[in-house]
């Protein structure tokens, strides 16, 4: 019985039904079904089917998107019925763009690939002070900090970053995460990141690599 | 409303228009058919010296009332899906035929073509979603030349089901692709119910039509099939170097031919075609890519439509050797104005259409989706206004995620397969590849993909059998 109702939800996220998900969501809760079990595999192997489906660039952005905008409010409802100790999640993420830069298309595109891929992803928007990510790092105990900028002459800020980390004694604490236009993979690797990603999809794969304790540069 | 392109006001298609019916009826058509001048003669035009045929301007209203107009004009697919109806889903992509050589697929070499490369590279357009009619692109040349088009057919009807742009040298020739078209459909009625083939016929400027071109008009008229008529001369060659003078002696050589086609086919559709061009003043290359051949498809095509006649043009077909820059600025800058301007595109060669890549092929196909997004233009309706995802998105929000953004960017926004519009980084990482090496692995990938629909041993036989018995004497065409 789940297992059918698993593949229902899977096809409703992959054709993207906003209303059918819905309703196969409240009929999950009725079912008292297992909340984790259904959040696995359902829901995250549904928006795991979208994320293959772009990849193989049958899909496109506002499908993607509008995919983990669903997804986002049916495991929101989900999570709801349960105790949060319960919720299970492959890591935590915390990602922002670097102060004096305002650009948030790319990090939210990040944001949004990442939390279809079973992460936890807190957004602290944009123009953000070194002190904020570290700040907001610790507050919400996550595991890596992600860190965005478009413009040349804010790329200094990662570097700033960086070194903030290390006074405040947190660099061992948090991996950080770099990207953006303005940046490349020499110099994330000159000012000691632990990662560099080009676009969401590498984002993704470097933030699940970083969690399992794999070195990226 | 759909975007338009126009180098003629309409005074002056009017103008250009009487110009070519003065020329008509004062220096006339050469008509070397007896078959032709009959006809001609007997429907009331003078005829004088060596079959110099003047043509009364109301035998070309007359022919104008009797084709189909350009909403009418129907071209089949041998399946009904590749059907195309002129107005509705067009412009269409076709290929050219009769180049000789071929870029080896593997080598990369230029070299003569073959039967089995004409095969494969019909295969080729047969699965490429762009291109609407097929074509033996070139021609092969390891056959008998005398009958190398009825090897050329053969090889395109056993690959694919979309509807086909045919060889017409001469009266046996479209009598043996008719029968073979037939064949493939099942009987001569079914090719009559659906006709899925169209053919050229050009005029030999100035003013003349050779023979065998003429009796294979007239074979075709008898008959019904559609036909592009095209009178195509070049700029200081065979026409006056003036556009001008060019576009109404074109008009002129075509509304000659199109008279005598619905004379003895009345109804028969003809297609409005003029393959004019350039020549290099330099190299006295015959320049297929210049602008003036692109003001040329613009203004021969406004004369096809002035006629309310289906438009097809010969486009795309690049004056450079191979698949680089020059040839991505052609095809774009050519290529643009000739969508503007005609129904069908007809095109896909290079070298004055000597030469076609499969690569290429796969390129264009990319190339014509682009352009066709061009041609489409953009609708302006409540919905597409979206004022209400205005407000609610509301400042500084993002459209990404609203409905209206997903329900709407496939159709308004082209979506590339080809090009790259990736990082640098990431195309780096994939080994740097242009577009000439991307396109030459999509022919590589496809071929070895895609299974065209095959016919019954017997019926490939029994076409292999007509191409063997096959005889032209080219003599005659003199």
């Amino acid at each position: 019985m789940s297992e059918e109702l698993y593949t229902r939800i899977q096809k409703a996220i992959v054709e993207l039904d906003e209303e059918g998900l819905a309703r196969l969501t409240e009929e999950a809760i009725a079912a008292k079904v297992d909340p984790v079990e259904v959040i696995e595999k359902a829901y995250t192997t549904g928006i795991q089917k979208v994320g293959k489906l772009f990849e193989a660039g049958d899909y496109f952005l506002p499908e993607l998107i509008g995919a983990a905008e669903i997804v986002r409010q049916s495991v929101a409802a989900i999570e709801k019925t349960i105790s949060q100790d319960r919720v299970i999640r492959k890591g935590k993420i915390i990602i922002g763009t670097v102060a004096g830069d305002i650009h948030d298309i790319g990090k939210n595109l990040v944001i949004t690939w990442l939390s279809t891929q079973g992460l936890e992803v807190v957004d602290i928007g944009v123009d953000c002070p070194v002190d904020r990510f570290i700040d907001q790092a610790i507050a919400e105990n996550t595991d890596i900090i992600g860190a965005s900028c478009l413009l040349t002459m804010t790329a200094p800020e990662l570097k700033k970053l960086i070194e903030r980390m290390k006074e405040r004694g947190m660099r061992d604490r948090f991996k950080v995460l770099v990207g953006g236009a303005a940046i490349d993979e020499a110099w994330a690797k000159e000012i000691g990141a632990d990662g560099f990603a080009a676009d969401m999809k590498e984002a993704a794969d470097i933030t699940l690599s970083l969690l399992n304790g794999e070195k990226e540069l | 409303m759909q975007p338009e392109m126009n180098f003629l006001s309409p005074e002056e298609r009017e103008r250009i228009h009487n110009t070519a019916l003065w020329l008509l009826s004062n220096v006339g058509m050469q008509m070397p058919s007896p078959e032709a001048v009959s006809v001609m003669r007997k429907a009331g035009a003078k005829i004088e010296g060596d079959a110099i045929v003047k043509v009364p301007t109301e035998l070309v209203n007359q022919a104008i009332r009797t084709a189909p107009k350009r909403k009418d004009f129907v071209l089949y697919g041998q399946e009904a899906r590749y059907d195309i109806h002129s107005g509705v889903n067009t412009p269409v992509l076709c290929s050219m035929k009769s180049a000789t050589h071929v870029v080896d697929l593997e080598t990369k070499e230029r070299r003569l073509c073959t039967v089995r490369d004409v095969a494969d590279m019909v295969c080729l357009m047969d699965a490429l979603e762009n291109i609407n009619v097929n074509a033996p692109t070139a021609t092969p040349q390891n056959v008998s030349r005398a009958t190398s088009d009825w090897y050329a057919f053969a090889a395109t009807l056993k690959n694919t089901t979309k509807p086909i742009f045919a060889p017409a040298t001469g009266a046996d020739c479209v009598r043996d692709v008719i029968r073979m078209a037939s064949l493939a459909v099942g009987s001569e009625e079914k090719l009559r119910e659906r006709p899925f083939l169209c053919f050229a016929i050009l005029t030999r400027p100035p003013f003349q039509i050779d023979r065998l071109s003429l009796e294979a008009l007239i074979e075709l008229s008898r008959q019904g099939m559609p036909i592009i008529l095209s009178s195509g001369p070049i700029l200081g060659m065979t026409s006056p170097v003036t556009i001008a003078g060019m576009v109404a002696q074109v008009h002129a050589e075509f509304l000659a031919c199109f008279v005598l086609s619905q004379l003895i086919g009345p109804g028969t559709p003809v297609v409005y075609t003029s393959f004019a061009r350039s020549m290099d003043m330099k190299t006295v290359s015959v320049a297929m890519a210049s602008p003036e051949f692109a003001i040329l498809k613009g203004a021969t095509g406004e004369m096809g439509r002035y006629l309310g006649l289906p438009v097809s043009m010969p486009s795309i077909l690049r004056d450079s050797k191979i698949l680089d820059g020059q040839a991505g600025f052609e095809t774009g800058m050519v290529g643009l104005v000739s969508i503007m301007a005609a129904d069908m595109v007809i095109g896909m060669q290079y070298d004055m259409d000597t030469l076609v890549d499969f690569a290429d092929l796969v390129f264009v196909d990319e190339a014509w989706g682009a352009l066709k997004r061009i041609a489409r233009g953009f609708t302006v309706d409540e919905d597409t206004l979206a004022l209400d995802t205005i407000k609610a998105v509301g400042h500084g929000g993002s459209f990404l995620g609203s409905s209206h953004t997903l329900k709407n960017f496939r159709k308004e926004l082209w979506m590339p397969r080809l090009m790259e519009r990736r990082p640098w980084a990431q195309w780096e990482k994939d080994g740097r590849k242009d577009i000439e090496q991307r396109a030459r692995e999509k022919a590589r990938e496809i071929l070895a993909d895609h299974q065209p629909r095959r016919l019954p041993s017997e019926v490939e036989a029994e076409i292999d059998r007509i191409v063997a018995e096959a005889r032209v004497d080219y003599a005659k065409s003199i």
